[in-house]
């Protein structure tokens, strides 16, 4: 498939405002990676016998969660040529809350404050330990 | 018990990929298309694609967010290997990562 123009209608939205671009390449990064996890907890639901269009239904979902990993991975080393790690890390930790809102309401798991709480903690943990990567780097 | 152990070795899988993927990157830092294609980095793209298919077993087992949460130890993981295997220094900041982010995991399960 060819798109013409669409490399410079990129270029153009890049260098126009390479800060908005770049931030949403990392959420869109952030957003592909909770929808991987969301997939996985499908996947883990369907039956053995599950099929679509006489292929294997976890089979399926299964490449789509590799596919998501490997476009997470572009699009997060693309929005690391623009940002620090110390900025574009803690975003990561956004997967786990996204991830929390869609295990309430898409598989009626409860959630705790000390769910929140907890979750809260770790991302803090998180900044810590991308203050000394960043140094290195 | 088994999907918590099973989750343990997707931790495990995912924090080696990662220590594989520093390596290989470190071997062939002059050239980025080598990085890619280096064997220790196609070795850690096959223990990410084991560790996504070990994924959807463990969560057959346990809810979608304790699965997540208990991810997050891959965090401690990674620089607990580092410095072992990789000699990378452990600093102050990192030593308190490692705690809050324990004691973080310890709250979610409250």
């Amino acid at each position: 498939m060819y798109f013409p123009g669409i490399g410079s209608f990129i270029e153009r939205v890049r260098a126009a405002n390479p800060s908005q671009f770049y931030l949403f390449l990392l959420i869109i990064s952030i957003l592909i990676q909770a929808f991987g996890a969301v997939c996985t907890k499908f996947a883990a639901g369907l039956g053995p016998s599950s099929t679509f269009f006489g292929i294997n239904a976890t089979l399926i979902v299964y490449c789509i969660i590799l596919g998501g990993m490997g476009l997470q991975v572009l699009f997060w080393q693309a929005s690391l040529r623009h940002f620090s790690l110390s900025f574009a890390y803690p975003f990561r930790s956004l997967v786990s809350f996204i991830v929390l809102i869609a295990a309430f309401f898409l598989f009626q798991e409860a959630v705790t404050p000390f769910n929140v709480g907890g979750l809260i903690i770790i991302s803090i943990g998180i900044v810590y330990l991308v203050k000394d990567k960043e140094a290195s780097d | 018990m088994f999907y918590f152990a099973l989750t343990l070795v997707v931790i495990i899988l995912t924090s080696i990929a990662h220590l594989l993927l520093k390596k290989g990157s470190v071997d062939a830092a002059a050239a980025r298309k080598k990085m890619y294609l280096h064997p220790l980095s196609i070795t850690a793209y096959l223990l990410f694609a084991v560790a996504a298919l070990l994924s959807i077993f463990a969560m057959k087992g346990l809810d979608l967010k304790v699965f997540f949460a208990l991810t997050s130890l891959t965090y401690i993981c990674i620089p607990l290997l580092s410095f072992v295997f990789l000699k990378e220094p452990t600093t102050r900041n990192k030593l308190l990562g490692i705690i809050i982010i324990s004691f973080g995991v310890i709250i979610f399960y409250f």
